[in-house]
């Protein structure tokens, strides 16, 4: 088998009913993954459900409303009447649409969103599915899948706003993967495995956090994650004020819903593995003193601790898009082409060079596959990285785009008055 | 090499879907259905990738062709807006095509009994490594899992093969550059700067 | 470049894209962010609007027409419906022109009572422009915050006026009714809290990095071509050009009290929201100080007429509305009704910069420019 599934715990081989029926490995390798995968889509698309009505209750606390209230207490039961309403919508497609493509479009978009859930690690040992080697590889080309839903539902709706919506997000989307991709090789380096569940574990074992060495790497990944999902200050692609809906405008009823829930789910990614490569994932210092490793309260203690990260980064998405204005489109390329990948290649130089330097001073010793680290060596590379990696990259960059347009605007002065000139 | 079991139902499957929709690729009247079919093509052989354990090839098989590559394609097919027109799929050239195809499949299967040493169906390959060796290790990392390939793909990239990537990624540098030159006009340039 | 005027309808303007390789992309009337139903119909090579177009009139009610068939006093209440944002202003113009006519001296108190109201007016139809200039690039916690300040305005001119939206109670020769109990307490403390919410937004907006490549040096627009345009009112300031009615043709109370003109330097999106700005700290002055200085007494001049029938001829008078010069040329033939009266808007005039200042920029600057020109259909197409 080439996708290494990770077993089932020992108490689900114990459950009577299974275990008088099933063979072991049949236990292990089907009926556990199948109860994880279905497990997992339940809660990942309540946790949509409710993230729409999170951000509408965030959204409302930032902008003095009260947001949502009237279905349920605290209008709690708001997703699921909206969910009810988009079911029972009619499905309109234009008349003029390729209708095999503006079906297919939103199919695309999901299952491109949902496939990447397979390979997060949600938690220690066997809360993750399946533990794929080239993991980080398969979730970036599986989101890299999602752009074409995008471009294609914009293309068959047959309207122009519709098919600018597309072309700027095909644009946005590619120029984003650049640097999205850039920035987790810095931390690679770090945990020397594309796997994921790996990549906690070694996070784990140099009980760090890849952002402590990678400050630079994290702040490009989550500028790129955020305009790769089409949100604010980057949703261009469905801004509102310009092209009405954007890519989805022709879209109504269930197949609208699909692009939203897409959206949704691969904002939970982005953080998700934002988390897991930066933010040492389910690992939290000191977790493993508390609760024995391994045992079945450790692992829901890891889900949690994971949970948790993931939610404090949505919020950042939440709370970016309801205070910053949205970039124009010439500016995000601007921002995609002359900031976020020269960035992301200086920070990988500058951290192989770091690495190099702390190699040969012994300071860090590789090890198989993992890195040991003396107490020297993490103030050292944590040093390096604040003091050198990203002021360097500021100024080397701020000196190059120091011709660029935008970059020079001028300086924000008080307007002159006419004082009191009073003639009648 | 044989194959066995649920692998070959795969196999197959993939390989079935490949075919069908290269078929239908070149059959295919508007651009945009061409393209979609060839994403089809290249995920189905991505699959085969999957399944010849070359998962770092599937993987950027499907990040560059499909992501980028194709992405590309149809943005330049949606910008030139090509209309869904009555042209014909053959032309005056479907001759000279069909003796070049000929050759060609027979140059390809020429070159597989070569290989195959005419046993082409009855091979027998070493079986891939069982499910046992990854077996239940629930806190232990699976880093002995990460298959060889990726690590020899870029060993042999960084060592032997360094010469020709630098020359590839610096013929790659040149088309960009000369395709930003061909692409930006005068009147562009002035409206930008 | 092909001339876009005479596009009538969609088959035209497809027939005309397939000539050309520039797309035409006609935005509204049913458009999120063109502020009505305003169609422009824009020539775009790739994102890059080349030439543009508006098309108006989707609002025409006949306003002028109908007001050939209605005596002076009926007429009022149709202005409250050409600028739906700022009622009060455009009432308080009408009025003012049959006073002229009339040569009519009205009571100082219904004076300052006219200019706390017209201000209170203007603060809450920048209030507007801005939420709506903020949401069009994408500013969405503006757009509440600013409808959260205009509600409390609102909520005076519903106890003043009875309405929020069209407010209605200026008279010619005064006003219909004094203020209400705790009027002026009521007024005091929203001053009071203002400038507060004021620095709320400029925190959000003045120096935001996104806002600033948004705004500055967009939708340029020299001085010389301002005046030569006509262009009024903050977009006009915004360009340099100190012209400001109140200051140069004072009406009502104005040179009683003590205000400044703010005006820009270089006529860009981001100067023009730097005077609008201003001038809403400005409003807030005059109100404070007419509050102050409000005297009792009589709302309503004892010698206005009951039947209006101003002399023979024409008048012309404008006031600085919150969108800039609203002027009303009257002509008068001695009898109840109108010979003619021809209102000058300032949303129309203005909006004729859009072409000059859209084109080389993006759609999105387009968006921007509409919603820095603060215009209003119902006044555009009356």
């Amino acid at each position: 088998m080439y996708i290494y599934l990770l077993s089932a715990p020992i108490w689900f081989s114990k459950l009577p009913i299974l275990k008088d029926y099933l063979d072991p490995m049949v236990l292990d390798y089907l009926v556990w993954p199948l109860v994880q995968i279905g497990l997992l889509l339940f809660v990942v698309l309540t946790l949509i459900a409710y993230l729409t009505l999170a951000e509408r209750k965030i959204s409302a606390w930032i902008q003095v409303r009260i947001g949502p209230n009237r279905v349920g207490p605290q209008g709690l039961l708001q997703p699921l009447a909206d969910g009810i309403k988009l079911l029972i919508k009619e499905d309109l497609i234009p008349l003029k649409a390729d209708k095999g493509i503006f079906i297919v479009a939103p199919i695309i978009a999901m299952v491109a969103a949902l496939v990447s859930l397979a390979v997060i690690p949600w938690g220690a040992a066997w809360a993750t599915i399946s533990n794929i080697d080239v993991g980080l590889l398969f979730i970036l080309a599986v989101s890299s899948f999602g752009v074409l839903g995008i471009i294609l539902g914009g293309w068959a709706s047959n309207s122009k706003y519709a098919l600018l919506g597309a072309l700027r997000s095909a644009a946005q989307m590619v120029s984003y993967e650049v640097p999205m991709g850039l920035a987790l090789i810095g931390a690679l380096m770090f945990t020397k495995t594309l796997a994921l569940q790996d990549m906690v574990i070694n996070q784990e074992n140099l009980h760090i956090w890849n952002v402590l060495f990678q400050p630079l790497g994290f702040l490009i990944y989550l500028i790129s994650g955020i305009a790769e999902t089409n949100r604010a200050p980057f949703d261009l692609p469905e801004a509102e004020s310009e092209l009405v809906a954007g890519y989805h405008t022709e879209y109504s009823g269930f197949r609208f819903s699909l692009f939203f829930i897409a959206e949704y789910a691969s904002m939970l990614i982005i953080s998700a593995i934002a988390v897991t490569v930066f933010l040492g994932g389910w690992y939290l210092p000191g977790l493993s003193y508390i609760l024995i490793p391994g045992s079945t309260l450790f692992v829901l203690a890891s889900i949690g601790v994971f949970a948790f990260k993931t939610l404090v980064l949505l919020y950042v998405f939440f709370w970016l898009r309801w205070s910053l204005p949205r970039y124009r489109y010439d500016q995000l390329m601007e921002l995609a082409w002359k900031w976020m990948i020269p960035a992301s290649l200086a920070n990988i130089l500058l951290t192989a060079t770091i690495l190099v330097i702390a190699k040969e001073f012994g300071l860090i010793e590789s090890q198989g596959n993992f890195l040991s680290i003396s107490t020297a060596g993490y103030i050292f590379l944590i040093g390096t990285a604040f003091i050198i990696t990203v002021p360097l990259t500021w100024i080397i960059l701020g000196q190059i785009n120091a011709r660029s347009r935008d970059f020079n605007l001028r300086e924000v002065e008080p307007l002159p008055m006419n004082r009191a000139k009073k003639n009648s | 090499m044989r194959l066995v079991g649920l692998e070959a139902v795969i196999f197959y499957l993939f390989a079935v879907v490949a075919i069908l929709f290269a078929i239908f690729m070149i059959t295919a009247r508007s651009a945009v259905h061409s393209a979609l079919f060839l994403i089809s093509t290249l995920v189905a052989s991505a699959g085969l990738y999957f399944l010849l354990q070359a998962e770092f090839v599937a993987g950027v098989q499907i990040l560059i062709y499909v992501g980028g590559v194709l992405v590309l394609f149809i943005f330049v097919i949606m910008l030139v807006n090509i209309k869904e027109e009555d042209t014909k799929i053959f032309n005056r050239q479907i001759l000279i095509a069909s003796i070049l195809s000929f050759f060609l499949g027979l140059g390809i299967i020429a070159i597989l009994l070569q290989t195959q040493k005419g046993n082409f169906f009855t091979l027998v390959s070493p079986l891939p490594p069982k499910i046992e060796q990854v077996q239940n290790s629930p806190n232990i990392s699976q880093s002995h899992n990460i298959s060889q390939n990726t690590i020899k793909i870029g060993q042999e990239l960084y060592t032997r093969a360094v010469l020709p990537f630098e020359i590839a990624s610096l013929v790659l540098l040149v088309a960009i550059v000369g395709a930003v030159r061909l692409a930006r006009e005068r009147k562009q340039e002035k409206i930008y700067d | 470049m092909a001339d876009i005027t005479d596009i009538t309808d969609i088959t035209d303007i497809i027939e005309q894209e397939n000539e050309s390789n520039e797309m035409i992309l006609s935005m509204g009337p049913q458009h999120p962010s063109t502020h009505g139903v305003l169609r422009v119909v824009l020539k775009l090579d790739g994102e890059i609007v080349t030439d543009l177009d508006c098309d108006i009139g989707y609002l025409h009610r006949g306003v002028e027409k109908i007001c050939e068939h209605r005596n002076y006093q009926m007429i009022a209440p149709y202005f409250d419906r050409t600028d739906y944002i700022a009622a009060v202003s455009n009432g308080l113009c009408y009025v003012e022109t049959i006073e002229k006519a009339l040569n009519l001296e009205i009571p100082l108190r219904a004076q300052y009572l006219r200019v706390i109201l017209v201000e209170l007016n203007r603060l809450s139809s920048h209030l507007l422009w801005l939420a709506t200039h903020a949401l069009d690039i994408g500013a969405v916690t503006v757009f509440l915050w600013a409808f959260r300040e205009r509600e409390e305005i609102l909520k005076i001119f519903e106890n003043f006026f009875g309405a929020r939206l069209t407010c209605h109670a200026f008279r010619i020769g005064g006003m219909t009714y004094d203020a209400y109990d705790g009027f002026q307490a009521q007024v005091k403390s929203f001053c009071d809290r203002f400038p507060k919410c004021l620095e709320d937004y400029e925190t959000l907006l003045n120096t935001n990095r996104i806002w600033l490549s948004r705004t500055v040096g967009i939708g340029i627009i020299s001085s010389d071509d301002a005046i030569n345009i006509g262009l009024t009112g903050p977009p006009l300031r915004g360009s340099g050009v100190e012209w400001d009615i109140r200051k140069a043709h004072p009406y009502e109370c104005y040179s009683d009290l003590e205000f400044d003109i703010p005006y820009g330097e270089n006529g860009d999106t981001y100067d023009r929201y730097l005077v609008r700005m201003e001038e809403m700290r400005q409003s807030r002055r005059i109100i404070l100080q007419a509050l102050e200085k409000l005297p009792d007494g009589e709302v309503m001049a004892p010698k206005a007429p009951k039947t209006v029938k101003p002399p023979i001829g024409e008048y012309y008078h404008s006031i600085e509305s919150p969108k800039g010069e609203l002027g009303i040329y009257l002509v008068s033939d001695g009898s109840a009704q109108p010979a003619r009266l021809r209102i000058r808007p300032p949303s129309f005039v203005n909006l004729q910069a859009l072409r000059q200042m859209a084109i080389g920029h993006l759609v999105a600057d387009v968006v921007a420019i509409i919603g820095t020109l603060d215009i209003v259909l119902g006044e555009i197409d009356r």
